[in-house]
This record gives C-alpha cells, sequence and structure tokens, in this order.
C-alpha cells in the first residue's frame, strides 16, 4: 500500500515537472500562449499577493524537508539505500524550487508564475513522500 | 523489484526535467548547421523589373532576380524569414527556407511581457537597433522577408521602415509562392554578420508611430485624424474582444472601422485568395463604404499592432505619408479606465458610449 502511494506521488511529482517544462515551452514559443500566461499573471496578481505567498510556500517547503532531513539523520541506519535516494531527489528539488523562487525572474522565464507553483508541488509532494518513509520506518534500536 | 526501480527512473526523470525546465532552450543550443538539400540552383538566372524604393510587396522572381545578381543597387540584400519567437521555434525555416535567408522574430521588434510599460508596443528604439545590427542591418541594408503571416511579417516590415531601414521588401504569398514559381529551398541555418553602425538615429520615423495618448488626443482635437479600426466585425461591434487575454469588448471611441479581418488572426478582407496582399485598388474596393478618405491622416490599429501594419504598408508602397500606426491598439485602450469607448456601430442609434472602467467583462474569445 504504501509503495503504491510512493508510486502515485512520484507520478503526480513527475506530471508537474513535465507540465511546467510544457507550459514553459510554449510560453516562450507561441503568441497566442505568452499573451494568455500574461493575462493569468496579471489576473492573479490582482486577486492574490503573489509575491508574499511564493516566498510563504518556498519556506514552508523548506521547513518540512529541514525536519525530515534532521529525521532521515537520525534514522538513517533503519532506513534502505532507495529511502536515501528519495530523500536526496527531495533535496534536489527544494533546493531547485528555493533557487527558482530567488533567483529566476519573469524576464527569463516568461510562465514564471505558472511554473513555480508547479516546481513548488513536485517539491511537496517529495517532501511528502520522504515525509512518510522516514516517520513509518520502525526503530530498531 | 519493479517497483523500486520504476520510483528510481521516476526520480530521474524529475531531476532531468526541473533542471531544464526552467531553462532557455535557445540560450543553450546551438543552432544546428544542416546539409543544404535543395536541389542544384536553377540554370537561368531569373530577371525582374525593377521597382521603386518604397514599393514592399515583392514578387518570388523580383526575389530571384536579386538572389541571381540581377537587380542593380540590391548588392547588399537580407532575406529574413519572420515567426513569432527564435529560431529553434521555427520548424518552418528548418524545414526549408529561401536561399540564404536568416530567422528573424517579432520579439525582436515588440514587447512580450504584456505590461503597463510594454503593452506589448514597439521595443524602445535602442534595443531595436541592436537587434538590427545583431543580423548585419543598417539603414542602407534592402531587407526582404517573408513569413507564414501576413500580419507578423507586415509587424517586423513595419518596425524596420519606422526604425529608419530604407528599402524594405515582403515577398508577397510568402515561402508558398516562391515554391509555386519554382524555385528552390535551403535547410543550411544563416545567420547575419554583425554591424556596428545603423547610420541614422533610431526611429528615423517617428512620425509613423502614434502612442495612445497622441491617438486620445488627436481623436479629440484633429477633425482629420481617423483611428481605423483593422479589426473583424464581431470585434468593431463589441460582440468579443477577439482574445482570450482581453475580457472586455468595444472601440475607443471617435473610431471607425477599416474592415480588414474576419477574426482576430487574420487579415482576409486584405489577401487575395492566393495568399496574396491585396494592393491599393483592392484596399480601395474593401474601404468603398468606410468612413474616411485617403485625404486624411489614418491611423491603424488592431488589438495589438499586427493586423493594422497591412494596410500600413499598402499606402505606404503607394507613396502616402498621411498615415501611421496606433501601436496599442485596443490591448493598451484598456489600460485606461477613464478613456472613452464605443459599444457597437456609431452610425447607429444603439451605439452605447462609455468608458473603459464601465465596460463589463466576460467578453474574451474561446478558443
Amino acid at each position: 500500500m504504501k509503495r503504491i502511494l510512493f508510486v502515485l506521488l512520484d507520478i503526480l511529482s513527475a506530471a508537474f515537472l513535465i507540465g511546467g517544462y510544457v507550459i514553459q515551452y510554449f510560453t516562450k514559443n507561441k503568441l497566442g500562449m505568452v499573451r494568455w500566461v500574461n493575462f493569468q499573471e496579471r489576473k492573479t496578481r490582482e486577486a492574490v499577493p503573489v509575491d508574499i505567498l511564493k516566498y510563504a510556500a518556498v519556506i514552508v517547503v523548506l521547513l518540512l524537508a529541514v525536519i525530515i532531513i534532521r529525521e532521515f539523520l537520525k534514522k538513517r541506519l533503519n532506513l534502505g539505500r532507495l529511502d536515501g535516494v528519495m530523500v536526496a531527489v527531495m533535496v534536489i528539488l527544494v533546493a531547485g524550487y528555493l533557487g527558482a523562487t530567488l533567483f529566476v525572474t519573469i524576464e527569463v522565464t516568461p510562465a514564471y508564475f505558472m511554473v513555480l507553483p508547479m516546481i513548488g508541488a513536485a517539491a511537496l509532494l517529495q517532501v511528502i513522500r520522504s515525509g512518510i518513509a522516514v516517520w513509518t520506518c520502525r526503530d530498531e534500536k | 523489484m519493479k517497483k523500486k526501480v520504476l520510483s528510481v527512473l521516476l526520480c530521474t526523470a524529475m531531476v532531468m526535467s526541473l533542471a531544464v525546465g526552467c531553462g532557455s532552450s535557445a540560450d543553450e543550443k546551438e543552432t544546428e548547421t544542416k546539409e543544404e538539400t535543395a536541389e542544384e540552383e536553377t540554370a537561368e538566372p531569373v530577371e525582374a523589373e525593377a521597382v521603386d524604393q518604397r514599393t514592399v510587396y515583392v514578387t518570388p522572381e523580383w526575389v530571384k532576380s536579386v538572389i541571381d545578381g540581377n537587380q542593380e543597387g540590391y548588392e547588399d540584400y537580407i532575406i529574413c524569414e519572420v515567426s513569432y519567437a527564435d529560431v529553434d521555434s521555427s520548424p518552418d525555416y528548418k524545414d526549408g527556407h529561401l536561399p540564404g535567408a536568416i530567422h528573424v522574430g517579432d520579439i525582436e521588434v515588440e514587447d512580450a511581457t504584456g505590461s503597463e510599460e510594454g503593452a506589448y508596443n514597439l521595443l524602445a528604439p535602442e534595443e531595436v537597433e541592436k537587434n538590427l545590427l545583431s543580423h548585419g542591418i543598417t539603414k542602407d541594408t534592402k531587407v526582404i522577408m517573408y513569413g507564414q503571416d501576413p500580419a507578423g511579417v507586415g509587424r517586423v516590415a513595419y518596425a524596420y521602415i519606422w526604425a529608419g531601414v530604407e528599402d524594405v521588401k515582403i515577398l508577397n504569398g510568402g515561402i508558398d509562392a516562391w515554391k509555386e514559381a519554382g524555385y528552390d529551398l535551403e535547410t543550411e541555418a544563416n545567420e547575419g554578420e554583425a554591424a556596428e553602425d545603423f547610420g541614422t538615429t533610431v526611429p528615423a520615423h517617428p512620425e509613423y508611430w502614434v502612442s495612445i495618448e497622441d491617438a486620445k488626443d488627436r481623436l479629440e482635437n484633429d477633425d482629420n485624424f481617423k483611428l481605423v479600426s483593422i479589426r473583424s466585425e464581431e470585434e468593431w461591434l463589441g460582440e468579443t474582444s477577439g482574445y482570450n487575454y482581453m475580457d472586455k469588448a468595444g472601440e475607443p471611441e471617435g473610431a471607425v472601422w477599416g474592415k480588414g479581418a474576419k477574426t482576430a488572426f487574420d487579415v482576409a478582407d486584405f489577401v487575395n485568395e492566393d495568399g496574396t496582399v491585396k494592393d491599393l485598388e483592392g484596399l480601395k474596393e474593401v474601404w468603398a463604404d468606410c468612413d474616411f478618405t485617403l485625404d486624411n491622416h489614418l491611423s491603424f490599429y488592431c488589438g495589438t499592432g499586427w493586423r493594422a501594419t497591412v494596410p500600413f504598408l499598402v499606402l505606404y508602397e503607394n507613396g502616402y505619408d498621411n498615415i501611421s500606426v496606433y501601436d496599442g491598439g485596443w490591448y493598451e485602450w484598456l489600460m485606461h479606465d477613464d478613456y472613452p469607448v464605443q459599444v457597437g456601430d456609431p452610425a447607429s442609434d444603439d451605439c452605447e458610449h462609455t468608458t473603459v472602467g464601465e465596460l463589463p467583462t466576460g467578453k474574451a474569445a474561446e478558443y
């Protein structure tokens, strides 16, 4: 059951990342897409404080990731190699999400405000996945 | 075991996607040079009658005569295939283009952000100049361009004329006309050799570009000024904005209709059945019952300044100087809540006069 859940979370994470890539690709290359994305971004900005939300979201994900890493280090002897790989993937995704939040701009990535939440969602799913793996691990000491 | 392998594969795919997700493929990839697949050059060099410097729309035969070196004064020429973005996103260019053609994107001359400052208008003069020079284009370069969309090519041609390129031509009918004439294509990617000095101040023709403030002011104070809408009937009557990124419909108050389009993405009324842009006589037929004459100052506009360039260029090549493009179009007009608007045919009794801020939303096109 847990493994099925893990595979499901992995598939969802991959779907978010691939979806983000596809959106970015077409936004960069297709006139209609870039203008629609610009329009959606402006409407979103009018409705919600986007800049505050993006930093709040990355801080939450980052904090969760730090907690999980701490827990992983505590229980690493009881965890399998695959769990270590998954935590490493989580770290890469969270680092990528943090980097995208801090350093990427809408000038470089026209679909920034659509792609960023998708990277965040992928990172969050991996955080959840790693969290389940770490917290359901039996302490055999 | 299989699930573990699947998990590892999925994770690898995710990390790879992340690595490329925010990247710019255009920046990372160098244009691949492909083998030229064109058949051998036509044995007989083509000759064609000379045309005036201000002539914009030219035939495939004329372009071929330039390539063959049979047009006096056209030794320093550049052929440009135009599409929206960069060469990597232009499969048409990679599939085959005119011999020696480089690729030029509309984004080299216009804003792509749609911000209040940019509004999809022409870029700042220094940016346009920099992009021109990167291709080796100066004011004296003979530029011949073509593309799939007459409005997209027209947009770049208009920008080049505004900037100061003195001889800009468009292959009328595009690459289809070229192929129809039996001329060869090549697939080898070309790049222009950068130039350093454009030769004049950009823009050399600021009079061809009308800002939103000028448009509003002249509508109110200049009886000879006609703001001509090059939009579809549905857009003109305020039934739809025509675009999925504009949610209010209408026209600047005082505008007149210049027809030209069936949708927001064509200039169907200005194009012949064979895909070529009509000449001045053809446009006069389209405008026979319109509320302006060629003696007025005609400032064309549309949604964001693409379709409007086609009638501008036809009049330009026929020697008219009382012409311009109100670049911001309906898109920029919508950014000003207090700007006056008409919804419906102003000649009818049920035309509504209001302001942008009072317009109802929900008029975005769905496509």
